[in-house]
């Protein structure tokens, strides 16, 4: 206990000594490819009245399972990539009812009849999985497009070891964008974050296969899918 | 350079800003009520909490009547027993062998209990039941959050933390999972984020908790170090989250995660078929008498609950567990007759494997049933009087069992009325006493804290009455 507010205390200092003077903004500009409110593509979801009430913390399972597709983007044949799991030999969405959704405390309004959202040891083990799926198609699909294709995990940053520092800082930036809605600078210590994170991971796997620049992609989009500017209010 | 020494008048405001900073933030920055928490596993208090949702006819399990003076129809009580024998044999024999009473009670036993007790009887002398607890409500989720917390909702909103939940943040470092729960609603409001119960459904559940589901898309040490390292940086961004606790919540849960993902907790839990004899699994099966080689229905049923607890608790992977015995039994037409008494009977009866066996599990110098406290409720009781339709509706006074840890077995703490109401008791003695008290959920819990050796300060506000007849003397 004492630790966990010490480690509130510390990175609270230390938020301050950085500076964080202004909340950084969603983003709002509409010539972004990339589609990165949550909320969108929701069919019938009414974003001002269901997520502003004082009770919601983290996404709801609905949020997440509609955000997933839309983050991960397609696999190489065009087909959206979600969370895979096999269910009595029958492949479906880890998000779904018929995948985790009811272990996930996803209502049924029968015996369910909210949806707790404050955060859980269980939904966030259970996003790790997701977040590791998810992330090896993303990784494999980029892999397998064609050179003149578009990726998705590195579309600003080659993996055949050629990209330059700017490159790797500026694919970091639409990477935080893509999965949080936050538009931040290359500069910004969010990518300086996350450049730690590719840096170690390559560091880590060099020689071996996938290339050592995909792995550190991964470890990237595993960390997005677990980062806290993702799932909370 | 002429630098003053001393206190100057701006170091003098700066340190009386900081000081009026952190006072401002005391709540944010330490838990408002922590309390010293156990050091060691061997000392902690624990508690099993099973709910039988759905409101349970007392009548026929902790607080029963005379077959053979209240059987009539038409009368305030009927017992319902005949009704109830026709459709189960249990209770049939049980009134065979009660020369028509349908009173179980044991030689020794202080306590007579109903036809659809089971196997729970035998455990008279480790139990104390309340009888005329007042609920204050007949609405479902009112009543069973009522008992949950110790504090009468808000509306239909819990109020305060679940017991378990507040018994699982006095240190909750010391336990893989220190809060289990199983099928049972929980709540934590403003405790440490590490104490929120870890909910599942069903045992099943289990091994999609606790190991990884897909080994193979496992990250590198290098990667998954990386990741991990990422969580405990900060950024303006994160920080933004941080008012009220939530990011501390976030990066709590998933530490949490990352001892489920290990999968060695998994063993414990592990409800194979035909496990190796004498294998940890194959004793567990033994004691709550599950077919070995057909495992499914028992383990889906309150067998199962009963052994995920019992396991969470004697292999010290928990602290709280809190789990239901039945599905809902709020039995209003005629099935009241045929399902009520054996769906109660099996949870008794498990409920009643559950402390043999932490009577037969040595901790320290004694048994976990030493350390540990059992507490069964429902959300209310049911009519004394039988419907038009054959069942019982919502009934305002209602029971609860407890025992274990403090508590003084071979007891009855109350009664109820010729009507079925609760009576004012002396909470000292737990005898009927016009000058005395209605029991009421928030007596209990205070009651529980102090025979665990805890502050019930959390229910101050509840005006709880300690029920000194349930504690050991």
């Amino acid at each position: 206990m004492k630790k966990l507010f010490g480690h509130a205390l510390f990175l609270g200092l230390l938020a301050l000594a950085a500076g964080c003077e202004k909340a950084p903004t969603t983003s709002t500009d509409d010539t972004e490819k990339v589609n990165v409110d949550p909320h969108a593509n929701i069919p019938g979801f009414d974003s001002d009245a269901d997520t502003r009430t004082s009770e919601l913390r983290r996404l709801k399972l609905d949020m997440l399972q509609q955000s997933v597709p839309v983050i991960a983007g397609n696999d190489a044949a065009g087909n959206p990539i979600f969370w895979k799991v096999k269910i009595s030999g029958v492949t479906v969405d880890g998000l779904s009812d018929k995948g985790y959704g009811k272990v996930l405390g996803r209502p049924d309004y029968i015996d369910v009849t909210t949806e707790q959202t404050a955060p859980s040891s269980l939904y966030m083990k259970l996003v790790r999985d997701m977040a590791q799926n998810v992330c090896d198609q993303m990784v494999k699909a980029d892999i397998a497009r064609a050179p003149e294709e578009e990726r998705t995990l590195w579309r600003k940053a080659p993996i055949d070891g050629t990209a330059t520092d700017a490159q790797v800082g500026e694919n970091l930036a639409y990477l935080y964008l893509r999965f949080t809605g936050y538009r931040v600078e290359p500069t910004d210590p969010a990518v300086a974050d996350l450049r730690q994170v590719y840096d170690d991971a390559v560091a880590g796997y060099e020689g071996m296969d996938p290339p050592a620049p995909a792995e550190g992609w991964r470890a990237v989009c595993v960390a997005l899918f677990e980062d806290p500017a993702l799932h909370l209010e | 350079m002429n630098r003053k020494q001393g206190l100057s008048r701006r170091k003098l405001l700066a340190t009386l800003g900081v000081g009026t900073g952190a006072f401002i933030l005391r709540d944010l920055l330490v838990a408002p009520d922590a309390e010293a928490g156990p050091s060691e596993i061997g000392d902690a208090p624990r508690i099993i909490y099973c709910q039988i949702p759905g409101a349970w006819d007392t009548l026929l399990c902790l607080d029963p009547r005379d077959n053979t003076q209240f059987g009539a129809p038409g009368q305030k009580i009927q017992t319902g027993y005949d009704l109830v024998a026709d459709n189960d044999a249990a209770t049939a024999q049980v009134l065979a062998n009660t020369g028509g009473t349908g009173l179980v009670k044991p030689n020794g036993s202080n306590i007579a209990f109903g036809p659809a007790i089971g196997r729970l009887a035998n455990k008279y002398d480790k139990l104390c039941v309340v009888r005329g607890m007042s609920m204050g409500t007949l609405t479902h989720e009112v009543g069973r959050r009522y008992f949950l917390t110790g504090k009468f909702p808000r509306g239909l909103a819990a109020s305060g933390s679940a017991v378990g939940t507040k018994i699982a943040s006095l240190a909750p470092d010391l336990w893989p999972i220190p809060n289990l729960v199983s099928d049972v609603e929980t709540y934590n409001e403003g405790l440490d984020p590490k104490a929120s119960g870890l909910v599942v459904n069903r045992y099943s559940d289990l091994g999609i908790v606790l190991k990884s589901l897909a080994p193979a898309l496992e990250l590198s040490e290098a990667s998954a170090k990386a990741v991990d390292d990422h969580h405990h940086r900060t950024t303006c961004i994160r920080e933004s989250f941080a008012p009220g606790g939530l990011l501390a919540a976030h990066l709590a849960s998933i530490e949490k995660a990352r001892v489920l993902a290990q999968g060695t907790l998994f063993s414990h839990f592990d409800f194979i078929k035909n496990p190796p004899v004498g294998s940890e699994i194959d004793l567990a099966y033994k004691a709550f008498k599950i077919d070995p080689a057909n495992p499914t229905t028992a383990l889906n049923g309150a067998a199962g609950q009963a052994l995920i607890a019992a396991q969470a608790i004697t292999q010290n992977i928990s602290q709280a567990v809190s789990i239901a015995l039945t599905g809902s039994v709020d039995h209003h037409d005629d099935d009241w007759e045929s399902l009520h008494a054996p769906t109660l009977r099996g949870a008794f009866d498990a409920l009643a494997d559950l402390i043999t066996f932490l009577e037969n599990t040595p901790l320290g110098d004694g048994s976990y049933l030493d350390k540990t406290i059992l507490v069964c409720s429902s959300d209310f009781a049911r009519t004394p009087g039988i419907n038009a339709r054959g069942g019982r509706d919502h009934h305002l006074y209602s029971s609860c069992v407890v025992a274990g840890a403090g508590i003084r077995g071979n007891t009855v703490i109350g009664a109820t009325t010729d009507n079925y109401e609760g009576q004012a008791v002396d909470p000292d003695t737990g005898e009927v006493d016009a000058g005395g008290i209605v029991v009421r959920p928030p007596d209990v819990h205070a009651t529980l804290f102090k025979a665990l050796g805890l502050s019930y300060d959390h229910i101050s506000n509840q005006d709880p009455v300690l029920l000194g007849a349930m504690l050991k003397s």
